[in-house]
């Protein structure tokens, strides 16, 4: 479960982030949707832990920032950065030593089968183009074995193949009882995924939907019907 | 932790690897060795020669680092600047289940591991030059190493830490640090001009107990003393609070809570470091705080004709808008220097003296600096990235032209800088003036070419260093062959035809190179 009480973030005097509270309970999809500016991007790296803000973020009912919850705790930025002078399996293998991950060596090779990078496993992270570098970043994630993963804008970048598989991994995910935030604007993506459905706006959650509520109604259609569209200031 | 230990050791081994496969590391290592043999002979001679070779004047020269870096360390950490993160760091290691403060100190072993190269080669001087006894080193090499890098840690998690002391005092430390450094440098300046200037003076300042006396910094001056120049009451007094205060900041920086709250701004550092390090393989000098600060006027600009023509109106409007136009540092580097000359010529007679050949004095100084400089990458680079320059329906030869005309019209101004206070006081004439303004765009474009050749032959197989090392001898060569041509035609006719005819043949290999050169624009897959 993933809990954000009255969440708030100020870059100086712009307020990027408005005492926004949320939840998504174990082994749902949530997906937090907004224009460019809204403060997706933000909520996500105060989850992370990256940024200083007021509020609280739960993990599992603990504390973010408790090694605790580190622990079962998975992150992919929106634009990866890999280790220059290491190579794609020594950055799974760096994951796995520094999260005490269970994950077995045939499981790796799994993970590495199904996001195409089996042939890739020796090149460097300087030497991988920038969709390679999001499968290794979400590989990476992946090999934690969270039980909260955090993805921010994870399409991005990715092929037809990737997406497809990665889309196959969060309902795997979810399946296992694990929570997943999922923050994107590319709408038509994530319409097959979302248990619970956040849209922002200037910083605030504007709209909360869960799939029962939503019944049948198209995803975009819920979209627009609460942003307008276009970018928040 | 053991994922630190695993991070760093398959860096390590990754990195070993990747450059043994490389030419440019066995170059380089020659290169190195060569440099250190030399460095050690010059160095080895001045010091006998000049009688430097004593242990007082070893604790000088560390007493002076020591005030110098320690307070230049504190200032940035206190920014929170002093530790690199990289971004691959942000993605994996700050979200990752260990403590911030293991982080920092992850961070920091770059540091740790450079106080023992430092601790190396001072133990080395000192027992080589200094004539210090391997006591003495062992004991100083334990010092720096253990208790230096303990306090240095120490410092670390306090600036960067804690989160309970307001922005406003670290603010206040950063004023206290630059403050001190200012008290420092304007005491030695007032006994420089109060007193004559020596070594020694040195020396009797940072023997003064009030010096020793001066908090962390001083108490390790006090330490370095006593462990090269034996015990006295001040210095084992200052040794003893040296090693209490890094006891005590341990202890408080062991038990100080940090959650991790400086990641903000490690990582906005992390993004900007970045972003500098792009900028700076690409060769364009960068200032963050001027970036940031910069703003641009309202220009236009009439485009007086098509094609590539184009590409110079349109990096004319960028200039116009640019408060300072073409102009930047060089400029000011430029009238710098042009300003020393014409001053060291009106106040040095031995300049005055040389006759006729003081005419060599400006196209020699200004040849040294575009020989050494390595330039800086202007809007001519940006346009490499640029697909539209390579889609510009024209020639390469001419897209070469007017991508680089504007760097002719700035070498102009900056010739005119150099030359003008110089020729002034010489007593050069307007002809030969204008020669070695023209003999100075000359050497830049032969540069700016010379190394786009450079680039376009090489690529990346020598590396950065290769580059350079190419560029260098290209235009070593072209020099060479100029300089010849001058000699010549200086011997059989005048100075002036000289000048000329070096300006001539240069000119002329300076258009080859870039002609040949101009590959560059014509297929931007000669970049890779």
């Amino acid at each position: 479960m993933l809990e954000i009480q009255d969440l708030t973030k100020k870059y100086g005097k712009h307020l990027a982030v408005d005492h926004v509270s949320f939840t998504v309970p174990g082994g749902q999809v949530g997906i937090l949707l907004g224009p460019n500016g809204a403060g997706k991007s933000t909520i996500i790296k105060c989850i992370a832990g990256l940024l200083r803000c007021q509020g609280g973020v739960g993990i599992e009912r603990m504390p973010a920032r408790t090694l605790e919850a580190k622990r079962i705790f998975a992150y992919v930025p929106e634009i990866p950065a890999m280790f220059d002078a290491l190579t794609v399996r020594e950055h799974i293998e760096y994951v796995r030593r520094a999260y005490h991950s269970s994950i077995s060596d045939q499981e790796i090779e799994k993970l590495l089968v199904r996001f195409e990078l089996e042939d890739k496993q020796e090149k460097l992270g300087n030497e991988l183009s920038k969709g390679m570098m999001q499968k290794v970043s979400i590989c990476c994630a992946l090999a934690i074995l969270p039980k909260v993963i955090l993805l921010d804008e994870p399409m991005v970048g990715l092929d037809p193949a990737a997406i497809k598989e990665l889309k196959e991994v969060v309902l795997e995910l979810k399946e296992q009882g694990a929570t997943v935030l999922i923050s994107t604007h590319m709408l038509e993506m994530v319409k097959e995924l979302w248990d619970v459905m956040f849209i922002m706006e200037r910083g605030k959650i504007v709209g909360t939907f869960t799939r029962e509520q939503a019944k049948d109604a198209d995803i975009e259609e819920l979209f627009f019907q609460i942003t307008g569209g276009g970018e928040s200031e | 932790m053991k994922g630190f230990v695993y991070l760093y050791q398959r860096t390590i081994i990754n990195r070993i690897k990747k450059a043994l496969k490389r030419p440019v590391t066995y170059l380089m290592v020659i290169f190195i060795s060569l440099y250190v043999v030399m460095i050690y002979n010059s160095f080895h001679m001045m010091i006998q020669e000049g009688e430097f070779n004593s242990s007082k004047n070893l604790v000088t020269i560390l007493s002076m680092l020591i005030f110098w870096l320690i307070p230049a360390n504190l200032i940035s950490y206190a920014k929170r600047k002093g530790l690199l993160f990289r971004p691959s760091e942000v993605h994996f290691v700050f979200s990752s289940p260990v403590s911030p403060k293991l982080v920092l100190m992850f961070a920091g072993v770059k540091s740790f591991a450079m106080n023992i190269l430092i601790g190396i080669v001072i133990g080395a001087a000192g027992v080589l030059w200094f004539d210090a006894s391997l006591l003495q080193t062992f004991l100083y090499f334990l010092f720096f190493v253990v208790f230096e890098s303990i306090l240095e840690a120490s410092a670390i998690i306090f600036c960067y830490g804690n989160e309970k002391l307001p922005e406003k005092f670290f603010k206040g430390l950063v004023l206290a640090m630059y403050l001190f450094i200012a008290a420092v440098i304007g005491i030695a300046v007032f006994l420089m001009i109060t007193r004559e200037p020596s070594f020694g003076l040195l020396q009797e300042f940072f023997a003064m107990p009030v010096i020793q006396m001066v908090p962390v910094v001083g108490w390790n001056v006090a330490a370095t003393r006593l462990i090269f120049l034996g015990p006295d009451a001040v210095n084992i007094t200052g040794t003893v609070l040296y090693l209490v205060s890094t006891v005590l900041m341990f202890l408080a920086a062991w038990r100080m809570e940090c959650t991790g709250a400086y990641y903000e701004d490690a990582m906005k550092f992390a993004d900007e470091y970045q972003e500098r390090r792009m900028k700076q393989k690409k060769g364009v000098a960068s200032v963050p705080w001027l970036e940031k600060h910069r703003k641009f006027k309202r220009a236009s600009v009439e485009y007086k004709g098509f094609y590539a023509k184009a590409i110079y109106f349109r990096q004319m409007l960028e200039y116009k808008k640019n408060p300072t136009f073409i102009f930047g540092w060089n400029t000011l580097l430029c009238f710098g220097i042009g300003v020393l000359i014409g001053a060291v010529g009106y106040f040095n007679h031995a300049v005055s003296e040389l006759g006729p050949a003081k005419v060599f004095i400006i196209p020699g100084v200004a040849s040294y600096m575009v020989f050494i400089f390595s330039g800086y990458a202007t809007k001519w680079s940006k346009e490499l990235e640029n697909p539209y320059t390579y889609l510009i329906p024209d020639t390469p030869l001419k897209k070469v032209w007017y991508a680089t005309k504007i760097e002719h019209i700035r070498a102009v101004v900056d010739g005119i800088l150099i030359t003008l206070p110089g020729a002034a006081v010489f007593g050069i004439g307007p002809a030969l003036t204008v020669l070695t303004v023209l003999l100075y765009v000359c050497l830049q474009a032969n540069r700016l070419y010379y190394g786009m050749l450079a680039d376009a032959l090489i690529g990346n197989i020598l590396g950065n260093t290769g580059r350079t090392l190419v560029k260098v001898l290209f235009q070593g060569i072209a020099i060479v062959i100029g300089m010849v041509a001058a000699i010549v035609s200086g011997i059989l006719v005048s100075v002036e035809a000289g000048f000329f005819m070096m300006i001539v043949v240069m000119g002329l290999l300076t258009f080859a190179g870039a002609a040949a050169a101009s590959v560059s624009f014509a297929k931007m897959e000669v970049l890779d």
